[in-house]
């Protein structure tokens, strides 16, 4: 399990990334964070894996079954990674290395961290390839990462994290670039991995409704809203929560979703969503709480009493 | 479908240089005579000498046959471990960044603030002549540009997202440098090899040019500096002198024609994609 405690992250300069989170990922539960670009999520599992750049100041509290990470030396951290932590990065371009195999670069993590041989590693490998539906699998490992497409190198990656078995796995938008075929058989396999706890952050609502049993909406670094998946998109509370629903396909793209930080003295100050927020009145300049109601949470004066 | 597209200029300084590697290990057998055997001296070319013979009377010939050797040795010796040190410095600098940088940066400028060439004539003159004392000699001052140019381009590449993702993994820092960082250095790393065999070759030729080098071994710089010592320069004895320095050009040629036409100019890693 992972409990963050007022965690906050902000970078030389002043640029808050993260402020004051709490959050708490059950054990073998899939928890999906969801917001728009800059709202803090690759940054919150970039903090948990502290792979942050020196100019991040993190304060607050990270708990692996009880271990604050922020306080572990760098070599006791190095050897979490890739056996309790694993991560799922974003597939880009030169996310593999030009120079090894496909199936190499899977089965390293394997050979490393489990200490396993390179026979059986490049075996695993394939296996996970399998499972990822990439096709030709065995043909494929001995291949370039060069000539992947964009949708084969982020399963490929998806494989590469998940091959030492770690019990945590961090997701950074793992349906990236796949069509909607592929994100069924990613989404499959993240929802038959009931062994692990996952904490994935997305973009992609449909793939969250599918894969999550817990829902965190980040907005302008601060979660507004958390609660179970059913909950969340039968009945959203905050009020951006409820526009990005609409402003899905199958509900008619009701929502205009420009986007705009908060940038009225109010939405400095007070709710962050207050600039962009149909429901605002005055007490909204002023910073929200986070409210309880029937085991959600939501940032919201709205549902503060 | 993946193609090897060797350039052009690398096939003649392979072929240059094959052909000097293969005097240079095939000497005894290339040679007309031996060292021991001694004729007339200040002879000039003829059929049974074809480059003449020396002031004692040896053939100068097998003498520029027996020099390929010590040469060739010195330079790729000392190549070998300029590259090493060089390499081994550069990526520790460029990947661990820090103080480890700062403080192997700091090395760098101060090994590259002393004069190379008389550096090297001074250590060389303290120590022991032998091969190997040259070989270190020439190393102690020629590893800072290759650690220069190796650390920028680990600097750049650690910021790759496959270098990330390995580090997010929890891959040790030996193995991110070693496996994943070498092999993407890999041509920069030839490239300056055949360089620094030029540069070293060129070096042990003057030192030997200038009496420091192995005074019983035979090298394309000893002959020279026994030209010019042994009035063969004085009294035009042309094929006493010019020959080692048609050697010398054309071997370090050989080496530039690899290094920086050849792997320098090519395609990544010499390979191009043909679908």
């Amino acid at each position: 399990m992972i409990e963050i405690n007022k965690l906050s992250v902000v970078f030389r300069g002043g640029l808050t990334a993260i402020d004051c989170l709490d959050l708490t990922v059950p054990e073998k539960e899939n928890t999906v964070i969801i917001g728009e670009s800059g709202s803090g999520k690759s940054v919150l599992l970039a903090a948990i894996l502290r792979i942050l750049p020196a100019s991040a100041q993190v304060s607050g509290e990270l708990l692996l079954d009880g271990t604050d990470l922020l306080s572990l030396g760098e070599k006791e951290m190095n050897e979490l990674r890739g056996t309790r932590l694993a991560y799922i990065p974003q597939g880009g371009g030169s996310s593999m290395n030009p120079l090894l195999t496909v199936g190499y670069q899977i089965a390293e993590p394997l050979m490393e961290k489990r200490a396993a041989s390179r026979r059986t590693a490049l075996s695993a490998a394939v296996d996970w390839m399998k499972r990822l539906n990439l096709g030709s699998e065995e043909k494929l490992a001995a291949a370039y990462p060069h000539t992947l497409s964009g949708g084969m190198r982020q399963r490929a990656l998806i494989a590469m994290g998940a091959i030492t078995g770690a019990p945590i796995l961090l997701a950074d938008e793992p349906t990236k670039g796949l069509d909607g075929e592929r994100i069924e058989t990613v989404t499959d396999l993240l929802r038959r991995l009931t062994d692990r706890t996952i904490l994935c952050v997305s973009h992609d609502l449909r793939f969250a409704r599918l894969v999550a049993d817990k829902i965190c909406v980040m907005y302008a670094a601060q979660a507004v809203e958390q609660c179970d998946s059913g909950a969340f998109f039968s009945e959203p509370l905050h009020p951006y929560s409820r526009m990005i629903l609409e402003a899905m396909p199958e509900n008619g793209l009701k929502a205009d979703m420009g986007f705009a930080p908060p940038h009225s003295e109010a939405g400095r100050m007070g709710c962050r969503f207050y600039d962009r927020c149909p429901r605002r009145g005055a007490k909204c300049a002023q910073a929200p709480p986070m409210a309880e109601r029937e085991g959600r949470k939501v940032r919201c004066w709205l549902y503060a009493d | 479908m993946v193609k090897k597209r060797v350039s052009r200029s690398m096939v003649a300084g392979l072929a240059i240089l094959t052909v000097f590697v293969l005097i240079a290990v095939f000497a005894e057998l290339l040679m007309p005579y031996s060292m021991s055997e001694l004729f007339a001296p200040y002879q000039k070319p003829s059929a049974a000498h074809l480059l003449g013979t020396n002031d004692i009377g040896q053939d100068l010939l097998s003498e520029l046959i027996l020099g390929t050797r010590v040469t060739l040795l010195t330079g790729t010796a000392a190549a070998f471990f300029i590259v090493l040190i060089g390499t081994a410095i550069g990526v520790t600098a460029g990947y661990c960044g820090g103080l480890t940088d700062r403080l192997l940066s700091a090395l760098t400028s101060v090994f590259m603030a002393i004069p190379p060439l008389p550096f090297t004539i001074v250590l060389v003159t303290f120590m022991r002549p032998s091969i190997w004392n040259i070989v270190a000699a020439i190393c102690l001052t020629s590893w800072t540009s290759t650690a220069r140019v190796v650390r920028s381009r680990v600097a750049q590449l650690k910021e790759q997202p496959f270098i990330k993702i390995e580090e997010t993994l929890g891959q040790k820092k030996s193995v991110i440098m070693l496996r994943h960082l070498l092999p993407n250095i890999s041509e920069i790393v030839l490239m300056r090899s055949t360089l620094a065999v030029a540069s070293a070759m060129l070096t042990e030729a003057s030192i030997s040019f200038m009496g420091l080098g192995v005074y019983n071994q035979k090298s394309w710089g000893s002959i020279l500096y026994y030209a010019f010592r042994r009035n063969g320069v004085v009294a035009n004895f042309y094929w006493w002198y010019i020959p080692p320095i048609l050697c010398v050009s054309l071997c370090i040629f050989a080496f530039i024609l690899i290094g920086y036409y050849g792997l320098g100019t090519s395609t990544q890693n010499g390979y191009s994609v043909e679908s």
